[in-house]
């Protein structure tokens, strides 16, 4: 890091500018990385929240939606086995302990994720401000170097 | 101008053809991931345990084994496909540098020319 900083005083502003540029697009990126893990955090949650709810109350009425628009009526039937989407199609049974230990797992790997996304955008946008700070110096010498040489034409 | 043309229309080719590899590369790298988390959970199963697959809108139940088989063979597959991806992404590059270089070349002579035509006049 310290490296990037030792170069960066050399660039000229029109490259600090680029590089600057190239590290918002990257910023941009993290923070969609990180509300799409929000996203999934919430979905998680609220699975987590559900088993509970089904395994609190059984024998519970329900509606379900044959098509978007077409409900029948329901009973749960067994709300103590669960079947979950474990990905890339496959679903796997578990009972209701199982269920919710695997949301709480998916739940916790994505409370690390986030938390390690977050710190790596805090460096980013700390990187930006050295990155602007570095630029005004660089423009402030600049029109100093002008004013002088204005001055000692006349 | 036409040969400088012609240079910096494959090179934005090239460009094209390599972010294309990347891309797909991506996807890889995203569909091991998803397999990698299916196989953990796969492994951490008791052996009673039903296994389901959804094809289309239906549920079809799995022997647990074959479900465990096939997804090491997915992921056996995916790494294949992107140790092949790599392999072309690496050819496609240096594609890439040899046409950057053709046709930075190319421009500098031009623009050599052009000053040593406006020198003369």
């Amino acid at each position: 890091m310290s490296g990037g900083k030792v170069n960066l005083t050399e660039l000229e502003p029109q490259q600090i500018l680029q590089f600057k540029a190239q590290i918002n697009k990257e910023l941009e990126n993290l923070h969609n990385s990180f509300s799409a893990l929000k996203v999934a955090q919430m979905k998680y949650k609220e699975c987590h929240s559900d088993v509970k709810k089904v395994n609190a109350n059984p024998k519970q009425d329900i509606m379900v939606p044959l098509t978007a628009s077409l409900y029948v009526p329901g009973k749960i039937k067994d709300s103590d086995n669960f079947l979950i989407d474990v990905g890339t199609g496959y679903y796997v049974e578990k009972s209701c302990g199982e269920a919710l230990e695997f949301f709480q797992g998916r739940l916790d790997k994505l409370k690390e994720d986030s938390s390690k996304l977050t710190s790596l955008i805090k460096e980013k946008v700390q990187l930006v401000q050295r990155v602007d700070q570095v630029l005004r110096q660089k423009l402030a010498e600049q029109q100093k170097v002008l004013e002088k040489q204005g001055k000692s034409k006349k | 101008m036409s040969a400088i043309e012609q240079l910096s229309k494959q090179y934005n080719q090239v460009q094209s053809e390599l972010n294309k590899l990347v891309a797909s590369r991506q996807k890889l790298e995203t569909q091991l991931q998803e397999n990698k988390i299916v196989k953990e959970e796969f492994d951490k199963l008791k052996s009673g345990t039903k296994i389901y697959k959804l094809i289309g809108p239906v549920l079809l139940p799995q022997d647990q084994d074959e479900a465990k088989s096939n997804v090491e063979k997915r992921l056996d597959f995916i790494k294949r496909e992107i140790t092949r991806a790599e392999e072309s992404i690496k050819k496609e590059q240096s594609k890439f540098t040899q046409s950057r270089d053709a046709l930075v070349k190319a421009r500098t002579e031009k623009m050599r020319e052009s000053a040593k035509a406006m020198k003369s006049n």
